[in-house]
């Protein structure tokens, strides 16, 4: 079969698929979130709950980076510095001075925003490679300052013993309570980032990636409303870092190298952006496939990025995606001119 | 009369072209302006120094008695000049109604905090949104495409969610570049009777366009540009009758002889 016949079976497979979710969206989410929600209480298995853990931390992260992404159709490769901020902000506070995981958490999400804030004064500035490199140039900084700045980070060593968050007394150190409390964090991150996509700010981002020309003929300021985006992107990855500190116990700085963030990138790109549901899709497909290929001992790797290059193969959108991000919508803008040049050859001929 | 829109001594050179040259020119209130001119005369390129895509490389543009030559593009939208491109710039993967929406960008004052609570002025101005997108939809005739995306439109509709698109913005002036580029003849005419309805209702309008029919019949005063600078201005009949702008457009009767001269020369 050419391969124009496997993705025309596939995307018309997909859309089957896409459909009959979409008729029972509601029904489904609370199918899942149910079953999410019960799966602890159920099963015994740590190991699999660590896992769904792991997979929860990366959909934020994922949600965070399809916000700049995805929505704005910036192509932002510094996902973790962002995390690297939020993490040791908690890290540093509660080890320190004591404070509740509770309030470090929208604390240290601040923080990193303010982080972003300032970061994306230079970066928004630029357009395409060179605005990825501004902010993987970042994500490194603060990865080498993490490492070196031993006075305030441990450096090398990095920080040990960051305390459990507790309840009411209660020290909450189970894998059952971080499954929780991670699930909650995602809740809230796509509820938030979902009724912000539904409004002017939303509808401004969009615009942004579609078209930057016209949106600013609309009199939409790229400038406040790139800042805004990075914002409440770096809010959400510092929150994800802030969680990521207690529950490993332990941070280090090599935790946060660009791999990290293209890790991230990756599980975006294969869940799809610009979408809900792609970054959640993505984190599973993707942590889940190199848990599955662990059989294959040291050709785990080589397996993973396979398929993967496979999926990218059949569906460049992405599993969940249908809308053109910063890089899968390339195949589609491409016919998207073709079918304007016909329309004006149309035109000539009349 | 009162000037809406004035051009000093307006220029744009890109290296040693000089797209627009020494271009004056005056909008009255409430007029339909034609701009017409050969290709790559510098039309697009005069109304992207106008509506501040391009800083001008001198001279100056004033708006209301304004000075808005160093203004960027979404500060002169707030001040009530919108405009539509040539090549149809849509936000090609959001419904057509979400288009329109974004027309009115300025006029929402909805925050990132509004947003995520769901407050009173978030649920006023979304259904604001709404209703006035659906009203302009109507305005031009489009309201049967409205949850389709507006990428998957067909080329005429586009080019009218364009205009709906800037007609949201609520301006005062609307510059209209070829809008109808790709229409047929019968859309061409509704198009017409658009622009002269929104034009009765004390719209001020400026089209670029090729259609001298239609043209002719629209705008009581046409700019005629080539090369960059302002050969004409006038009155449909005066510009038709110029000589320059025969010799724009048809190009400057040669002699037998020197036809022959020509050819002898190629060959």
């Amino acid at each position: 079969m050419k391969r124009n016949e496997i993705m025309q079976k596939i995307s018309g497979g997909m859309q089957q698929v896409k459909s009959w979710v979409m008729r029972r969206q509601r029904l489904l989410l609370v199918f899942f979130s149910a079953a999410v929600l019960l799966f602890p209480l159920i099963s015994q298995n740590n190991y699999l709950k660590g896992m769904l853990v792991k997979v929860m931390l990366f959909s934020v992260l994922t949600t965070a980076l399809n916000v700049i992404n995805g929505y704005s159709g910036m192509f932002c490769l510094g996902i973790a510095g962002m995390m690297c901020i939020g993490s040791y902000t908690e890290a540093i506070l509660a080890t320190r001075f004591g404070i509740s995981f509770w309030l470090l958490l929208p604390l240290a999400g601040l923080t990193t925003a303010v982080f972003g804030l300032v970061i994306s004064i230079p970066a928004i500035r630029l357009k395409g490679i060179y605005f990825s490199i501004i902010t993987m140039g970042f994500s490194e900084i603060v990865r080498l300052l993490a490492q070196n700045w031993t006075g305030l980070t441990g450096g090398a060593m990095g920080i040990k013993n960051i305390p459990h968050p507790s309840i009411f007394g209660m020290k909450l150190s189970q894998v059952n309570h971080y499954y929780y409390i991670v699930f909650a964090i995602l809740a809230l991150c796509i509820f938030t980032i979902r009724r912000i996509m539904n409004s002017k700010v939303g509808r401004a981002w969009l615009s942004i990636r579609e078209d930057e020309a016209a949106a600013r003929s609309l009199g939409v300021n790229l400038l406040r409303y790139k800042a805004l985006n990075f914002f409440v992107a770096a809010f959400w990855a510092g929150v994800a870092g802030a969680f990521m500190a207690p529950y490993y116990q332990f941070i280090a700085a090599d935790m946060y190298t660009t791999n990290e963030s293209f890790n991230v990138l990756s599980m975006l790109i294969i869940g799809g952006q610009g979408t809900m549901v792609g970054p959640v899709v993505g984190s599973l497909v993707s942590n889940g496939l190199s848990e599955l290929m662990r059989p294959f001992g040291d050709w785990r790797l080589v397996v993973y990025s396979v398929i993967i290059i496979a999926t990218m193969w059949l569906r460049p959108q992405g599993i969940a995606g249908s809308s053109s991000g910063a890089l899968t919508g390339r195949k589609k803008k491409r016919r998207q001119k073709e079918n304007l040049r016909k329309a004006q050859r149309l035109e000539v001929e009349v | 009369m009162k000037t809406i829109l004035e051009c000093k001594n307006l220029c744009k050179s890109f290296g040693g072209l000089k797209a627009v040259d020494q271009v004056n020119f005056k909008v009255n209130e409430g007029e339909i302006v034609g701009i017409i001119g050969p290709n790559g005369a510098g039309k697009t390129t005069f109304f992207n120094v106008c509506t501040g895509v391009y800083a001008p490389t001198s001279g100056e543009v004033w708006f209301e008695g304004k000075n808005i030559s160093t203004c960027e593009p979404d500060q002169i939208a707030g001040l009530g000049m919108a405009r539509t491109f040539q090549n149809i710039k849509l936000f090609r993967d959001m419904s057509t109604l979400e288009n329109v929406k974004l027309g009115f960008h300025i006029q929402l004052k909805t925050t990132l905090i509004d947003s995520i609570f769901h407050t009173k002025r978030y649920r006023r101005e979304e259904t604001f949104a709404a209703e006035k997108g659906m009203e302009m939809l109507r305005r031009v005739g489009i309201e049967e495409y409205a949850q389709m995306n507006a990428g998957n439109l067909p080329y005429g509709i586009q080019r009218k969610l364009e205009i709906a698109r800037a007609l949201a913005l609520g301006p005062k002036i609307l510059l209209l570049d070829e809008p109808a580029a790709g229409m047929n003849p019968s859309e061409t005419m509704e198009l017409l009777q658009l622009i002269r309805d929104l034009n009765s209702e004390g719209l001020t309008i400026v089209v670029i366009e090729h259609d001298m029919k239609f043209v002719m019949s629209l705008c009581q005063k046409v700019l005629v540009i080539n090369f960059g600078q302002k050969i004409c201005e006038g009155t449909p009949e005066q510009v038709t009758s110029n000589e320059e702008v025969k010799k724009a457009y048809l190009g400057e009767r040669k002699t037998e002889k020197a036809r022959v001269r020509k050819v002898a020369e190629h060959a």
